[in-house]
């Protein structure tokens, strides 16, 4: 059958996306190039893995869920890696970068608090 | 080799990896130099932990885990925005 190879294939990306996303958590070497890694790749990696479920199920009530579960996933994990990311820079965990525009605008926040 | 002797090689393939990946995010834990280090590998395990989940569910032809996973996802957000906004509270200002 064609949507059995489509699984394997949705599958094997998947579980792929998802170790690249954790080496990449063990491997790089700052926290800001860190963050990167989870928000991006272990979720396309779960979407991956949803789709590979829904074709699996097949039945509306599966896949209904799955979707579900996919766009829940795509809400939340770039929110949940702003708002690390904002509470480490205000924590000063400093970027590696020649060009810091949030800095004034942060030092402005304080400023007015 | 037939589709589905594939099928199952490529699942229990998958499963193997998806749980060296949230090994790899338990050494970030354990090892992670500051907490939002911690925080961020707690999120990855997280979304690991459902995918596990996820293939465990086509592995046993059931849809029932993919509550579960919802309910898994739901509270891996929870604990890494309350996480995140104490540590914010903590070292910030």
């Amino acid at each position: 059958m064609v949507t059995d190879y489509f699984e394997i294939a949705a599958l094997v990306l998947g579980a792929f996306f998802m170790l690249v996303a954790s080496l990449g958590v063990v491997r790089l070497e700052n926290f800001y190039t860190r963050i990167h890694a989870p928000t991006k790749a272990a979720t396309l990696g779960l979407a991956f893995l949803l789709v590979a479920l829904a074709i699996h199920l097949g039945a509306a009530t599966g896949a209904a869920k799955a979707l579900l579960a996919m766009l829940f996933v795509g809400m939340t994990a770039p929110v949940g890696a702003h708002i690390l990311a904002r509470a480490a820079y205000r924590s000063e965990i400093h970027p590696m970068a020649k060009i810091d525009e949030y800095s004034a605008f942060a030092k402005r926040q304080n400023g007015k608090r | 080799m037939t589709l589905a002797e594939l099928k199952l090689a490529v699942l229990y393939v998958a499963l193997v990896a998806v749980a060296l990946a949230a090994m790899l995010c338990m050494f970030r834990i354990v090892r992670g130099p500051s907490p939002f280090d911690r925080v961020l590998a707690f999120d990855c395990l997280a979304l690991d932990l459902v995918g596990a989940i996820l293939l465990e569910s086509i592995l046993l032809e059931t849809d029932v885990f993919v509550d579960i996973a919802l309910v898994v996802l739901l509270l891996g957000f929870i604990g890494t925005m309350s996480l995140a906004t104490y540590l914010d509270r903590l070292h910030g200002d």
